[in-house]
């Protein structure tokens, strides 16, 4: 073998031997030193792991280097927008939390504020405290599954155990409120579908510490280890422009250092009396993106602290005729999932169901930026770049 | 919450400048854009800017780049049927330093048939992706796009735009949602449902088009069904020919007292049970058999040889003699060793689908839970008397209704035999714990001696039972089914040699002589 390739660089202009043995093998070498190399194509997924469920990318190698990754997505398109139009708006409530299984309850909790935006409804202020209770649990809930699976992908086995000990205890106690472990479908046009029971805020209050304090396990683990470092630092920066251009929210937005976060900018439920820290990156690297995403664990146990004892008594819905229709018109509303900017766009025709719902989903857009962060890294990369877009395959698909 | 409509809490943040409302925002963007906006309008907060197609890039990069405006954030892009007029293309943009937030909208030139639309993917980058959604979903074709090809969330060679309206959703097309939604809505849920709410949309559209071809393939389904159920109606007819000879040969047998007398008075008055399966009334298409076949609906009154002529016969005054005596059910039907397999009975299938249409998958039901349902006719929870009511409203329970009475026929062809099997169940408290006893009424003595019988009872009842019940063709709505395992469905399909043997050899030769009429 060193003979041949020895041999090669004797020859000056370049070119191989004929017939020599390992032929295939021996490349041409430019007069920089540059290797020239064949490109090829590179499809990574549908069943890749890292790609969290059925994503596809087909990448376009130079050697390491990515010269064009085009993602492929549509391998989980369940036509939910076509079904929302053959059903109530009970039932929307029950098939939205199926696009982002892993933030079912603000889903939720957006088709219910456009309908009652709609219906011009006044929903109880304890509905309204609770709605937000939940929604930061869900958030808890959807990003320590990122933390752990993030860790997974780059190597790391344990933050996934870690992170699977804390969502199982607070898992069991949505469980105790909503009956559901995954899809809860516990907010209801007008309210809730029954209050909280007896010691969940009791429970809740200890989770928070618990949870807090776990935290920084995570950092230990991730932020601080040096191996996670050299594998994230300054992979896939992302710039704010690219990113406001995309429609890319959430904290691979926030990494890029904006603080654009709709329960800031456009508040909805109660978002306005509370304080929501907003934590944000710098450079928008893999690094970034990963912090950003812990902080807002923070974040939200910071607000999940501030609802308790601020829930008022009173009734959790709203007595609605039996058939609720929204009326003609349209309206959009925007939340802030756990993934990003969640935006249900409502046009109704004034009857049971709706004539559209456009459902702006984060994934779908913080997806359709890869092509530009995946543009000229190393394939070794792709892992840590894809890992930290968060994203949900329905939720791309719908 | 409603307060969400207006934006003016974002001024609580600090340092933020309070967004316009919707009304002065209007007032600048009709400045900025001049005469590329053609109208705004404001619906529950949301500002909506109609914009000429020819101009539509234009007054979104304006949008952009206008200092005042300065829409640097882009939301989404979406298409929405129109009706009659075609799409509309809208834009949803936001301003994260002014924090307003403005819908573009634009009717696609081109109408329903050739939706046209420019892009502006040169603009907002994220619109790429959003237009191939557009594209993929109500085909409307955008110009100067980079690739709308391949298509992004449907496969490559799907045919047919779905978000259309006149894109029929199918499983609703073939199968209306099979219980009532809504109190109110029982008489007419099944005209409301599917299809365009709009009637300009209905007519309108690419006739051409693969939405019409998959309209098409829903009629045929439909017709398929229909066609099924009729062969079902027939062979049901021949059958009920067929019964009328073998009850008369059961009472001739039954005044012998004979052994395998007694089993063909079972299975001769066994057979009135399907008759009384109520179809399922919330099914459009099975309305007939309510009005043509009576005794479907009235087993005891409209069958001519009904209550007195079998309670006359001999056999039935000796089971009603035997049953209080407690000897006779010994043979329970759980110890039979047919008896944990449903026993087919291509009869009852066939009276079951002339009811229900026929139903392409499974259905709630195995035998076990239809020995539970005796179990509990037994213990007197249930009257004998409830099933028309009980089969009519709810499919999923339907089942449960025929599994309570199916093992109890005594009030099948006559009201004397139903009071006398009252009077013994009342009589006898102690026989709980056996699983299925057929209530001593006066043709059930020989059913109880017979432990075939039966088992052949509770397995053809869960059989009609898993007929009678419509499915879901989705199966997206099934959830609120009882889901038992799919044993079999289709009535054509369950003729096994070694069950149908069992029960009635010549059954099988009419069965075949049936199906020999399918085209």
């Amino acid at each position: 073998m060193t003979d041949t390739i020895g041999s090669m660089t004797t020859m000056g202009g370049g070119g191989v031997i004929p017939g020599a043995p390992g032929e295939s093998l021996l490349v041409e070498v430019r007069d920089e030193g540059q290797l020239s190399t064949q490109d090829m194509t590179l499809n990574i997924g549908p069943q890749h792991p890292a790609t969290h469920g059925v994503l596809r990318v087909v990448i376009d190698l130079d050697g390491e280097k990515i010269v064009r990754a085009q993602p492929v997505i549509g391998y989980m398109h369940r036509g939910f927008e076509k079904l929302a139009e053959a059903r109530d708006y009970r039932q929307i409530i029950a098939l939205v939390n199926r696009h982002d299984w892993l933030s079912a309850f603000n889903n939720e909790v957006g088709v219910a504020l456009a309908v009652e935006r709609m219906m011009e409804l006044e929903v109880p202020e304890r509905a309204s405290w609770i709605r937000v209770l939940m929604c930061e649990w869900g958030r808890v809930l959807n990003h320590l599954m990122f933390v752990g699976s993030f860790g997974l992908e780059l190597g790391a086995i344990t933050p996934v155990f870690f992170a699977f000990r804390e969502r199982e205890d607070i898992q069991h106690m949505m469980e105790s409120a909503t009956g559901g472990r995954l899809h809860f479908t516990y907010c209801r046009v007008g309210g809730l579908k029954e209050d909280l029971p007896r010691g969940f805020l009791r429970a809740s209050e200890q989770l928070v510490r618990i949870v807090r304090g776990r935290l920084q396990e995570y950092r230990d683990l991730l932020l601080d280890n040096e191996i996670f470092i050299a594998r994230t630092k300054g992979i896939g920066p992302l710039s704010t422009a690219v990113a406001f251009d995309y429609g890319v929210t959430g904290p691979t937005l926030q990494a890029t250092g904006v603080a654009e976060d709709a329960r800031v900018t456009e508040p909805y439920m109660v978002y306005d009396r509370l304080h929501v820290p907003v934590p944000t990156g710098t450079t928008g690297d893999s690094y970034d993106r990963f912090s950003v995403l812990l902080g807002r664990i923070d974040a939200s146990l910071d607000v999940i602290e501030q609802v308790h004892g601020r829930i008022p008594p009173g009734p959790v819905n709203v007595k609605l005729p039996k058939i609720v229709k929204a009326p003609e018109g349209e309206t959009y509303v925007r939340t802030e999932a756990p993934l990003g900017q969640l935006g249900y766009y409502l046009v109704s025709d004034g009857k049971k169901n709706p004539w559209r719902l456009k459902m702006r989903t984060p994934s779908f857009y913080n997806i359709s930026v890869l092509p530009r962060l995946l543009e000229g890294a190393l394939l070794s990369d792709m892992i840590a770049i894809l890992g930290s877009v968060f994203f949900v395959v329905g939720d791309v698909d719908r | 919450m409603t307060d969400t409509a207006v934006p003016a809490n974002a001024a609580s943040m600090p340092g933020a400048q309070p967004p316009l409302p919707p009304e002065a925002l209007a007032e600048q963007i009709r400045r900025a854009l001049e005469d590329d906006a053609l109208s705004t309008s404001i619906s529950y907060g949301l500002l909506t800017v109609d914009v000429a197609p020819a101009a539509f890039g234009r007054a979104a990069r304006l949008c952009k780049t206008s200092e005042a405006l300065a829409f640097d954030f882009f939301d989404f892009l979406c298409g929405v049927d129109a009706g009659e007029d075609g799409f509309f293309v809208v834009v949803h943009l936001y301003s994260t330093t002014r924090r307003h937030h403005v819908q573009l909208r634009m009717l696609a030139p081109g109408g329903r048939d050739e939706p046209v639309a420019p892009s502006i993917t040169s603009v907002y980058g994220g619109a790429n992706w959003s237009e191939r959604e557009a594209y993929d979903m109500y085909g409307i074709t955008f110009t100067d796009h980079p690739g709308l090809l391949p298509r992004m969330l449907t496969v490559e060679n799907f045919e047919g735009w779905p978000l259309r309206k006149d894109f029929l959703l199918m499983t609703r097309e073939v199968k209306p949602w099979p219980g009532a939604k809504e109190p109110e809505e029982r008489k007419d849920h099944a005209g409301e449902e599917g299809g365009p709410e709009r009637p300009a949309a209905t007519g309108v559209g690419d006739a051409s088009g693969p939405s019409t071809a998959g309209a098409g393939s829903g009629m045929d389904k439909a017709e398929a069904a229909k066609a099924k159920a009729e062969r079902a109606k027939a062979k049901a007819a021949e059958m009920r020919a067929k019964k009328a000879t073998e009850r008369a040969a059961a009472q001739q047998a039954a005044a012998g007292s004979s052994v395998e007398g007694e089993a063909a008075a079972a299975a001769a008055t066994t057979d009135q049970e399907p008759g009384r399966t109520e179809p399922d009334r919330t099914e459009p298409d099975s309305t007939e058999p309510d009005s043509t076949e009576p005794d479907s609906t009235e087993p005891d009154s409209t069958e001519p040889d009904g209550a007195a002529a079998i309670a006359d016969t001999d056999i039935a005054k000796d089971a009603a003699a035997g049953a209080v005596q407690g000897d006779v059910a010994a043979g329970a039907p759980g110890d039979s060793p047919t008896s944990d397999q449903p026993i087919d009975n291509p009869e009852h299938e066939a009276v079951a689908a002339e009811g229900g249409a026929p139903t392409a998958s499974g259905a709630p039901g195995v035998e076990a839970e239809g020995r539970h349902g005796g179990a509990e006719v037994q213990s007197g929870e249930r009257p004998a008397a409830d099933t028309p009511g009980m089969t009519s409203d709810r499919p999923g329970h339907a089942a449960e209704g025929l599994q309570a009475t199916a093992p109890a026929p005594q009030d099948g062809p006559g009201g004397a035999t139903a009071a006398a099997a009252k009077v013994t169940r009342t009589d006898e408290p102690g026989g709980a714990d056996v699983p299925v006893r057929p209530a001593p009424g006066s043709e059930n003595a020989p059913v109880a001696t017979d432990p075939q019988a039966p088992g052949q009872d509770s397995g053809t009842a869960t059989e009609v039972a898993q007929d009678a019940a419509p499915i879901d063709a989705g199966g997206t709505d099934a959830a609120d089914r009882s889901a038992a395992p799919d044993t079999r469905t289709d009535p054509e399909a369950s003729d096994s040699p070694e069950t149908g043997a069992g029960v009635q050899p010549d059954q099988r030769d009419l069965d075949r002589r049936a199906g020999e009429d399918k085209p």
